[in-house]
Order: C-alpha cells, then structure tokens, then sequence
C-alpha cells in the first residue's frame, strides 16, 4: 500500500546512481557494483514503486555515505557520479532533514551507525504520514520493526508480484 | 624545447602504456558517451550551472595527477593537439548557445505563459476524479522554477522523464506538445538563435564522433606497434597509488 512518505536509504540511492552511471552514462566498470538492478525491469520496478510516494525523504548522513562510496569510484568519473546524484535528488524532489547526533539514542547509533539510525527518527517524526523507510540493510528494517515503522528492503520490493 | 622526438619508444614502451591507460583509455569511454548523448541531441545542459554536466573538456576527462602524461601525449601525438581543441571550442560554443536559448525561453511569456497554462490543466486533473495515475504529486510548490525546469528539459531534447521524477506525468502529458512548439517559443525575431543552437549542437555531435574515430585509431596503432594490451592488465592487490600499477 503506498503511503505518504517514503525515507531513502543510502543503498537504494547508489543503487539507482549506479544503474544511470553505467546506462547513460557508460561507466561500465561500475555494472560490477550493481547488486540488484542488473535488469531493465527491476530498474522500472523500483523506480514504479517510488513514484507511487508523494515524497522522498533523506538525511544528510546519507549524502556523507554517498562521498564515501563515490570517492573509492575511478576519479576521473567523480563530477558526472555528483552530478548524477544532483539530478536525481533534483528530479524527484528529494528532501534532506537534518537529524543531530544529540537526537540519536547512542546505543543504535553504535548498532547500526549514524546515517541508519537518522532515517529512523526521521521516519519518526512523519509517523502520521505513514512514512516507508526503503533500505537494503537487514538490520536496519529490523530497528524499523521494533520502532513500529514500514520498512522495506529493495529485495522485497523486486520479489512483489 | 624541441617538439621534434629524439629517441622513439621502444617495445612494450611504459611510457606509451601509460598514454593508453591513463589518457586514452578514459577519453575513449568518455568521447563514447558523449557521442551517445548527442545521438539523442541530449547536451546535458543544466541551468543551475550552465553548462554540459556530461560533456566535459577534454582535461576535465582525465585524473589531475595524469595531466603530465596528457602533456606528453599531446608532445609526441601533435595531431590531437587541434582536435582536443576543436572538441573544447564546440563544446563552449553548444553552451553558450543553450544559455543564450535558455534565456530567451525564460524571458519569453509566450512560453511562460504556455507552461502556466498546462500546469493549470494538469493540477486540475490530478485530483481523485480524473487520475493520470494514482498518487501523482501537484507541481503547485514548483510553479515559479517549472518554466526553468521545462526550459533545461528541452534544450537537452528529452522524451521521457524517469517515473519516480516529479514532474514524470505532466512531461508524459505536454513534453512532445513544448518540443513541438520550441521555434515558436523562440519568437521570430529569436528564432536564428533556435537555429544556432541546434547548428552548434550539430557541430559538437560531429567533432565528437570524429575525435571518438581517431581516438580509438591512435589506440589500435599504439597497442599494434608497441605490442601493448588496450585494458591494464590485472596487477596483483597492492597499497601503492594506482598511479603506480601500470609501471608493473
């Protein structure tokens, strides 16, 4: 059922960064990173299942772990993967909220680390909004469950009928 | 300094191994997307920096700490000197033009207009009686930067918008009808400037083509006569600095 909101992990987005860099824009050295769009149709599948969300939601936490993981990539390729994620976040009117360290319970922070624990309480305060967390992080749809909030991993959305 | 090579490179050269890893190499993947993009007359124009995101200079293609291996390609291989610039002088010019477009687009209130006049259409269409498809966002919060948006969109000639994009169902609905009326939009006494753009676009579509050929020849004749693979081939893991594998 689609609700609201749904807040965006960092897995899902490189996902969907990794599918255009290496579709649009031939960065073929990055098809190997791909781990769940390595067709066309989950691709669609998931970008279907996001647009059936009013709004996408996310922290800057994740924008910090997307650095981490662009900066291990081919330096040459560095301004268009950016530019990449520009569009994206752009194009589906992506919102970024801050959430504190000094908002996080410190043992989740340990658990599951900052990024994950922020699209937590950012699912938190949109509760009445019916707020969906998308991740590909089994621990984190864990926390999700315990806190009461829809969460769902990328492999779960590929597998619906 | 004499442009004229004394000793020409031998076998297996480190020297021509690193022009093909470090310079061609990267420059044939990128001059091939480029090309693919411009197939499509897509210049990855943004209005937020006004420029071709996915086009760049040629020196922009290639890692800072290379750059000297650039300039002793271009030292022995003077032929690529004028092509690197050709391919950098139309790509200048493409941006210009679409700059030069944009503008005019967003000055125009023939065209704001239009984009006013279909944003009212579509947000009286997107309620629960009459659904394009469920769930689909109002632009209303965009109203003022959509005509900057659409503007950006056809400067870059695109068809189809990726479904998770805002504004997916209303360029499903008006995205042919604003690519069909862009000359109009341009206003008569604007129109050469249409016309420029799409010349330049032209220009930069065949200098690109052209650079990807010979880039991709240079490559064949340097593996060819210095008997050198075209890919690095897989060193063992290391620490050092990739800078350092080819020279294994």
């Amino acid at each position: 059922m689609s609700g609201q909101i749904v807040v965006l992990d960092t897995g899902p987005i490189r996902e969907l960064i990794t599918y255009r860099a290496v579709h649009d824009l031939g960065f073929a050295s990055l098809r190997a990173q791909l781990q769940f769009f390595s067709a066309p149709s989950a691709y669609s599948k998931f970008t279907k299942f996001l647009s059936s969300y009013r709004r996408k939601v996310t922290s800057p936490s994740v924008v910090v772990e997307l650095y981490h993981w662009i900066r291990k990539t081919d330096r040459t390729g560095h301004n268009r993967l950016w530019s990449l994620v520009h569009d994206e976040f752009k194009g589906m009117g992506m919102e970024e909220d801050l959430v504190t360290l000094l908002e996080m319970p410190l043992d989740l922070v340990a658990r599951c680390g900052p990024a994950d624990i922020s699209l937590l309480i950012l699912a938190q305060r949109h509760l009445p909004s019916q707020p969906m967390v998308v991740t590909i992080e089994a621990e984190l749809a864990a926390e999700c469950f315990r806190a009461r909030i829809n969460a769902i991993q990328i492999q779960e959305i590929l597998t619906q009928v | 300094m004499s442009t004229t090579p004394e000793t020409k490179p031998g076998r297996h050269s480190q020297r021509v191994a690193a022009w093909i890893y470090t310079v061609l190499n990267p420059l044939v993947d990128a001059i091939r997307n480029e090309t693919r993009l411009l197939e499509k007359a897509n210049i990855s124009w943004r209005c937020h920096t006004r420029r071709s995101e996915y086009i760049r200079p040629i020196q922009e293609y290639i890692e800072a700490h290379y750059s000297p291996n650039l300039e002793d390609f271009l030292a022995e291989n003077a032929e690529f000197v004028g092509k690197f610039e050709e391919h950098d002088n139309a790509l200048r010019e493409t941006e210009e033009q679409a700059s030069k477009f944009y503008d005019i687009l967003v000055g125009s209130s023939l065209f704001t207009g239009a984009v006013g006049e279909m944003l009212t259409e579509y947000e009286s269409a997107i309620g629960p009686s009459h659904p394009y498809i469920p769930n689909t966002p109002s632009l209303g919060s965009m109203k003022n930067d959509l005509p900057r948006y659409v503007a950006e969109n056809l400067i870059n000639n695109i068809a189809t918008m990726p479904t998770h994009y805002t504004i997916h169902a209303f360029w499903e609905r008006f995205g042919q009808v604003l690519r069909s009326r862009m000359p109009e939009f341009a206003g008569y006494k604007q129109r050469p400037s249409f016309q420029g753009l799409h010349t330049v676009m032209e220009n930069l579509k065949q200098t690109s083509a052209s650079l990807r050929k010979g880039l991709e020849e240079d490559r064949l004749r340097l593996c060819r006569e210095f008997d050198l693979p075209a890919a690095q081939p897989m060193a063992p893991q290391t620490t050092e600095p990739d800078a350092f594998r080819y020279l294994r």
